[in-house]
């Protein structure tokens, strides 16, 4: 399934709705203008909501190849741009070592695009094919504000140096989409470059929506009991890691992985650990609190 | 439509646009002449009479802040909804626009007030015509900004310049390099370190064709922690806002990275009005802008706040420093849960409360009782200008030494 350059925003809402993906007009209308633009797309929101997502069903729907840049603390250019590949540059130094050619000679070979190791920057700008490839930048909040100031050259020039071989520039830009967590403030150099959208938690209907269409075999009254406990727990002051909608569709993979119909007491007591991730938390959703997520009709007392 | 008279430089629309944009920037709204631009390219590629995807469209280009959507559609609604009297100048020419029933329905809703809308047409001029008010008319008309909402603000009077300032900017030097011992992921060359540069060496072996004979060594750079401040802007602390004014305003310009909140009911982040400007200018801004300044204290729910919302800065490598008095409005239990988890995260937490520079300071407070075993280090503010104050509350524990 492939649709390329969709030229209006219900193009690349038919996109969404084939690859199964539950797209309010906003996103549409960003991912749109980001295609139309040219420009990077920021996603900012809740972990689980979806925005990684968004990034792979384009580069499916659009044939184009994803390259993918996961940050971490401590990200630097040797992991994003290039590195040199050492061990072969060792052995190709004994190698011409034999025929005695002079040193400034020996640099220009080793230091050469054979020794080269690209890495998904450089990969991006690299790229050869019709269509452009997809890079997503992945959590850019997590690595270093220094990092975010590199991508800034990126982002504007669409190109990369490396010293020792010269400025790479990308022949047809790439489609960048980046994430955040919101876990820590992006500079506003990095906002200024790109266009914007926040995702958040769905609505009770889209959430539905998306259990039904993404759990085969759920039935509507289990996805509506499901829909309706995550929303309660979202809205527990001290829920502190809200449950996204990849947790509530791994709770619902669960309980129809189990054979469950309705979502009872017995069964959240079991399975809840799908949507919440920590041992405080767990505990102190259990009796009366726990009661409060489930539908009125299997509640007891 | 012919969208290149639209986004025209002369045209009226793009005056609308550019009106617009004033008034988002006028409500604090971050839009520059980048935003603009990309606005009006973003309605060279759409379709400008469909108004939701107008709406849309404009939201992508303009807003770069999820917090600033709500007031983004506030405005928008009362910007681009309202009717003008003077057809004649009606930027679009003679377009007009029959309104589908669903957005007459949409239009309704969204402004009741107004009963100018949904009279059955609406013409491109009623949106974008060229006698909408200047930005300070559109201010008073649709009454969205005024600095009278800025009462329950606070003003800093007590911010003449200090003879300690040097002091205290060494004193947060001081701090930040006390608390940089731990390596990093990072190298840097070095004759002793433990790791091999392969880089450097090969690099400088080339002309011993490729024996190495000169052993480049590396090690792990030592990285600074990253400071968290917390600081407590509540009612309770009104007595010392001049004091922690200045101390987070140099806090923020001498310690690079690090990240100043505010919090009283909720979290406010403070880096923005605090970077590179006077004392007096991001008092100004802090009064102008924030609004939570000396309401009731939630330091529970205020740590809750930073756990959900800016989780990514308390890591392994972050000192985390609240600046409070102690005293707590809300569950003290949910105090007590939410500091565990944010102590598991951290490095390590020092508690600064203005009272313990007081001889007789005994922590009565609950709140502060309740902290105490989560903290590493307890101290009064006079550690940044008093020299042995900051050695004692420092050297022994502190759990980075």
């Amino acid at each position: 399934m492939t649709l390329k350059n969709p030229e209006t925003p219900e193009d690349l809402g038919s996109l969404f709705e084939k690859s199964k993906y539950v797209a309010d007009p906003q996103i549409v209308m960003s991912v749109f203008l980001s295609l139309k633009l040219g420009k990077p797309l920021l996603i900012e929101g809740d972990p689980g909501c979806g925005k990684t997502e968004i990034a792979k069903v384009l580069s499916e729907g659009l044939g184009a190849k994803l390259i993918r840049l996961q940050c971490y603390e401590g990200l630097d250019v040797n992991s994003t741009i290039y590195e040199w590949d050492y061990m072969r540059q060792l052995i190709a130094i004994r190698i011409e070592e034999q025929k005695k050619i002079p040193s400034e000679e020996l640099e220009q070979k080793i230091f050469s695009e054979r020794f080269l190791l690209r890495r998904p920057l450089l990969e991006a700008v690299l790229h050869e094919g019709v269509v452009p490839p997809v890079l997503l930048i992945d959590e850019i909040d997590r690595a270093d504000e220094e990092f975010e100031g590199f991508l800034l050259e990126l982002l504007a020039e669409f190109q990369v140096t490396v010293p020792e071989l010269g400025t790479f520039r990308a022949k047809q830009k790439p489609i960048i989409i980046m994430t955040s967590n919101h876990t820590r403030e992006l500079g506003d150099g990095l906002r200024r470059r790109c266009l914007y959208l926040y995702v958040s938690y769905p609505s009770f209907e889209k959430e539905l929506k998306i259990l039904l269409l993404k759990v085969p075999g759920i039935e509507e009254k289990l996805a509506r009991a499901i829909v309706g406990a995550v929303e309660k727990i979202r809205s527990m002051d001290e829920i502190v890691r809200k449950p996204g909608t990849s947790e509530t569709l791994d709770w619902a993979d669960a309980l129809v992985a189990l054979g469950r119909s309705d979502l009872t007491a017995k069964t959240a007591q079991e399975t809840l650990s799908c949507v919440l991730k920590n041992s405080d938390e767990l505990a102190s959703l259990s009796g009366e609190r726990l009661q409060q997520i489930l539908p009125k009709d299997e509640r007891v007392g | 439509m012919n969208h290149d008279r639209l986004v025209d430089g002369s045209s009226p629309f793009v005056e609308r646009l550019v009106e617009f944009s004033n008034l988002l920037r006028a409500n604090q709204l971050n839009v520059t002449t980048a935003e603009t631009i990309d606005g009006a390219q973003a309605l060279m590629v759409i379709d400008v009479m469909n108004f939701s995807d107008f709406r849309h469209a404009l939201k992508s280009a303009l807003v770069k802040r999820s917090e600033d959507y709500e007031k983004f559609d506030r405005l928008f609604d009362k910007f681009w909804l309202t009717k003008f009297p003077n057809r004649k100048d009606n930027p679009l020419g003679r377009v007009t626009l029959p309104v589908p029933k669903k957005i007459e329905r949409t239009l309704r809703t969204q402004d009741p007030r107004s009963n100018q809308i949904g009279r059955g047409r609406v013409t491109a001029g009623s949106m974008m015509t060229s006698e909408a008010p200047s930005a300070a008319d559109s201010e008073r008309k649709l009454g969205v900004y005024s600095p009278l909402e800025t009462t329950s603000r606070k003003s800093f009077e007590d911010l003449s310049v200090a003879k300690d300032r040097a002091l205290l900017k060494r004193s947060l030097r001081s701090f930040a390099r006390a608390t940089a011992t731990r390596p990093g992921r990072r190298f840097v060359s070095s004759k002793r370190g433990a790791f091999l540069d392969f880089r450097g060496t090969i690099r400088k072996n080339l002309r011993n064709g490729g024996h190495a004979i000169q052993i480049e060594l590396r090690e792990r750079r030592i990285s600074k922690p990253r400071l968290v401040v917390l600081c407590d802007i509540s009612g309770s602390m009104d007595s010392y806002s001049a004091r922690i004014l200045k101390l987070i305003y140099h806090l923020s310009n001498t310690i690079s990275g690090a990240k100043v909140f505010g919090f009283s009911t909720r979290v406010v982040s403070l880096n923005d009005y605090l970077k590179g400007k006077t004392l007096r200018a991001a008092s100004l801004k802090i009064s102008e802008h924030v609004d939570v300044w000396s309401s009731g204290t939630r330091i529970g729910s205020a740590l809750g706040d930073l756990l959900s919302n800016y989780s990514g800065v308390l890591r392994s490598s972050t000192i985390l420093v609240i600046i409070s008095d102690g005293w707590e409005l809300g569950d003290l239990a949910i105090l007590r849960s939410r500091l565990a988890e944010v102590r598991r995260r951290v490095r390590g937490v020092v508690w600064l409360n203005p009272q313990a520079d007081s001889p007789d300071y005994v922590p009565l407070a609950e709140g502060m009782k309740y902290s105490l075993p989560y903290i590493d280090v307890f101290a009064g503010l006079e550690i940044f200008t008093n020299r042995s104050k900051f050695k004692r509350a420092f050297k022994s524990n502190a759990p980075w030494n």
